[in-house]
């Protein structure tokens, strides 16, 4: 799992560097395999604006942009063939350490003259500056970068590699990383805000939703957005998608697996002109039925499979991937947005049977909670609307049969020496997991707490759980050495 | 008779001592005593003959038999001799070089490693108890708190048996940790335990320089009333103190394993770069060397111990990479490559 740490920023504030905060994670039971420092190298290269692009008098394949860096122009030479008036791009200084386009090798960037002509500092491409490898087109920056500004605040950032344990799906995004830095560092979770606008008619006149296998579905919910513009999503989201490893499609999808990326929660998007029948039915495929899925696969389905149907034909292969014939097109303008739970077994044994793992599929495997729909259904509908436009329907589906109420763990400061070998206080072990978002209550006697665990936590079941949870968070279980 | 006899051993013996070589030897063998020589059929025709020629002819016949035997014996090994005396003048071999030395045996590295393993935990008052190789998935997986389904069973890729229950409950599998032993102790035997497991684990794996599909682990568990989290960290310090050197730095971190509650990682300060980071530790200066953590209670009831009374704690740690680390080995194939040129160095 890959965490861009500004986007951790966003939920916790964070005054330690990169480094010691995968440290922490690490010794807290989330293994940071890495930190990749993105623009680390970035001295000298700022962000400048092309005031105006010169043909070079001795050669035609060269040309020579004015570059605005705000208190100063300078004029270069370039051989790229799109650079255009007022774009932002990243600009090097002389001195600045870049990566040659042609030998990969690191080089410190010097004055030249090119075919007689002076240049002193270079427009960058992706590959320049170690972004990626193309190298026959200089970097083009969003409009709103700032002129001026260091390359490395405005673009660099820090990646960090977590390793996360099958036990915590809630740790496969960036607000349960969040939650953990914050117990770690003291500091409090800032949840994004998720609310967003509501017009025209309810919901449920235009969508039914039907969960007849509810066995293998606890929960369905959906939100419909009406008058949706399909395009590409902004840089920025473009941006930390790559940086996670997940490739831009369209602003609609990409809004659903920036969502799963942020708060953990697999959703899908249906185009809602394309359900029959106005409703959802969340069933068992019959045996042999046929789905065309997202990648263009003709699929046969076995009785256990699971399937989102309309009141015609399967729409969607549960949890594991949608169906052909309601996909969102360039044309879509109606959404209609999934955000279910399904059953962890069922969905590992649809995967491995189609051979389709996937993200979403991961997720659901390892178990996250119903509760999660919720939250992440508004968040991804916001965004959808900040980025393609549109209404979102008055208030959401949701269909819950699997609600359970969390009940309440007893944990005891005997009990935790009996254990650990170290006594915890009270106060302690009720601020640490307080920290965790865990509610907690004074027990019967002194020594005891009655904990019920955050909606998010599907690992915490028993006492022992949260021993666990107050020792590695306390450090006890760490930080020790035979010498000492 | 008498006289066919006579002339027949005259020409015989006088062969015999013209003779230079064994194959010589060997017809003039079959030509005077062997089963169509003239010796033998006048032995065979003795029957025939009035007793008084029987009993003279006989003797005389049964003598020249001895005789000749004796004259075929002494020849032998005389051209024997003759032909080492001249092989030996003529290939110079030099017939007091002592013998070709037949080098004692040595322990395989990972027999020594282990040995050193078992002395250390002997010591700390651990026996020393054994599992199959082929295994219930009861005892690898169910036992050891990993239902079907369970995501943390895709972590072990598993090389299944084709053999059922009769009830069709469970099946079998090459073990993929020693921690199935751990299973048995537990249900087997009563506290107060301190075993640890050694074997033989297998997993369904492409090879490489850090991968088999076979390779050793040793378990160990430990079942006593008053068993803490502290108990857990003394005995691995104290091994890993004992295997790596007292000056080696040790860490724990938290981890999961889902037969453990709280679970931990230990790591030592990487032997390469002394915990300044390299590639070997992947430049975090630590390296994994086990896992552990204190039993949990679900393992300890389906052994039908009662985790409210008992404490208990367990640990895995792969073999292989421990001389691996000590010795500097890059390539965990080496160890079962047969190269006489590598294992000759332990």
């Amino acid at each position: 799992m890959k965490v861009p740490f500004k986007w951790l920023k966003e939920f916790v504030d964070i005054t330690l560097p990169p480094k010691e905060v995968a440290d922490r994670l690490t010794m807290a039971g989330t293994e940071a395999k890495g930190v990749q420092v993105i623009g680390g190298k970035w001295d000298n290269i700022v962000v400048g604006r092309i005031e105006a692009v010169n043909p070079h008098p001795n050669a035609d394949r060269l040309r020579l942009p004015t570059v605005d860096l705000g208190t100063s122009q300078q004029v270069v030479v370039c051989g790229a063939p799109n650079l255009n008036i007022d774009d932002k791009i990243a600009f090097a200084n002389v001195g600045a350490e870049l990566i040659d386009g042609h030998t990969g090798q690191t080089t410190i960037l010097k004055p030249a003259k090119i075919r007689g002509v002076e240049s002193s500092g270079m427009v960058c491409s992706e590959k320049e500056l170690g972004i990626l490898d193309n190298h026959t087109e200089i970097l083009v920056l969003p409009a709103d970068a700032p002129v001026g500004m260091p390359l490395a605040d405005y673009l660099g950032d820090a990646i960090l590699d977590l390793d996360v344990t099958p036990n915590r799906p809630d740790c496969l995004c960036v607000i349960g990383i969040a939650q953990e830095v914050a117990a770690l560092t003291g500091q409090k979770l800032r949840p994004p805000d998720i609310t967003y606008e509501e017009a025209g008619p309810p919901i449920d006149q235009h969508i039914a939703v039907e969960i007849i296998d509810a066995d293998l579905c606890p929960r369905y919910c959906a939100s419909l957005i009406t008058g949706v513009k399909i395009g590409e999503s902004p840089p920025w989201m473009q941006q930390r998608l790559l940086a996670c490893g997940m490739r831009p499609i369209n602003n609609i999808v990409d809004v659903t697996n920036y969502v799963m990326l942020e708060l953990g929660q697999p959703l899908h998007a249906f185009d809602y002109e394309l359900i029959r029948g106005q409703k959802i039915i969340v069933r068992r495929a019959t045996k042999g039925e046929m789905i065309v899925s997202l990648d263009g696969e003709e699929r046969k389905l076995s009785g256990n499979t699971l399937v989102i149907a309309d009141t015609e034909r399967a729409v969607a292969i549960a949890g594991v991937m949608g169906g052909a014939n309601s996909e969102v097109t360039e044309g879509t303008t109606s959404i209609l947005l999934e955000a279910a739970n399904f059953n962890p077994a069922s969905i590992h044994y649809t995967g491995h049977n189609l051979s389709l793992p996937s993200e979403a599929c991961m997720r659901f495997e390892r178990g996250i909670r119903p509760e999660l729909t919720m939250p992440a259904l508004k968040r991804a509908t916001q965004l959808i609307i900040q980025l393609g436009g549109g209404q979102a329907a008055r208030g959401v589906a949701d269909t819950y049969p699997g609600k359970r109420e969390p009940e309440p763990i007893t944990i005891s400061t005997e009990r935790s020496k009996q254990i650990l070998g170290v006594e915890f206080t009270r106060d302690q072990i009720t601020d640490t997991l307080t920290s965790l978002g865990f509610e907690c209550q004074p027990g019967g006697p002194g020594t005891e707490v009655k904990a019920t665990a955050p909606y998010w936590r599907s690992d915490i079941k028993l006492e022992v759980d949260l021993i666990e949870e107050v020792a590695r968070i306390i450090g006890k279980l760490n930080r020790h050495d035979p010498g000492s | 008779m008498t006289q066919q006899l006579d002339e027949l051993k005259t020409k015989a013996l006088q062969e015999l001592g013209a003779i230079q070589d064994e194959k010589e030897l060997e017809s003039w063998r079959v030509r005077y005593l062997g089963k169509k020589s003239l010796l033998t059929s006048t032995l065979r025709s003795l029957s025939t003959l009035p007793l008084e020629e029987r009993k003279s002819a006989g003797s005389q016949a049964n003598q020249l038999k001895a005789e000749l035997e004796n004259g075929l014996q002494e020849k032998e090994q005389a051209l024997r001799e003759a032909q080492l005396i001249s092989g030996a003048q003529q290939e110079i071999l030099d017939i007091t070089l002592p013998g070709r030395p037949l080098p004692p045996g040595r322990l395989h590295p990972i027999t020594q490693t282990l040995n050193e393993i078992y002395d250390i935990f002997a010591s700390m008052g651990f026996q020393i108890s054994e599992g199959p190789d082929v295994e219930w998935d009861y005892y690898n997986f169910e036992a050891l708190n990993i239902p079907a389904e369970h995501p943390s069973r895709d972590t072990f890729s598993t090389s299944w048996v084709e053999y059922r229950s009769e009830s069709g409950e469970y099946n079998m599998l090459l073990r993929t940790h020693t921690t199935a032993v751990t299973a048995r102790v537990i249900e087997e035997m009563e506290p107060p335990i301190r075993v640890i497991e050694p074997g033989k684990v297998y997993r369904y794996e492409a090879t490489d320089a850090t991968h088999l599909p076979m390779f050793y682990q040793v378990d160990g568990v430990a079942v006593d009333e008053g068993i803490t989290m502290a108990d857990l960290k003394g005995t691995l310090y104290e091994f890993a103190r004992r295997f790596f050197g007292e000056d080696r730095k040790v860490r724990f971190r938290c981890d999961y394993f889902p037969f453990v509650e709280p679970g931990v990682e230990m790591a030592i300060e990487c032997l390469a770069c002394n915990g300044k980071g390299c590639r070997l530790c992947g430049h975090s200066g630590w390296i994994e060397i086990l896992g552990a953590g204190m039993t949990h209670p679900e393992v300890l009831k389906r052994g039908d111990i009662d985790p409210d009374k008992f404490g208990s704690f367990a640990f895995g740690i792969g073999i292989e990479r421990l001389p691996m680390l000590r010795y500097g080995i890059d390539d965990i194939r080496l160890f079962y490559s047969n190269d006489l040129r590598f294992l000759r160095q332990f």
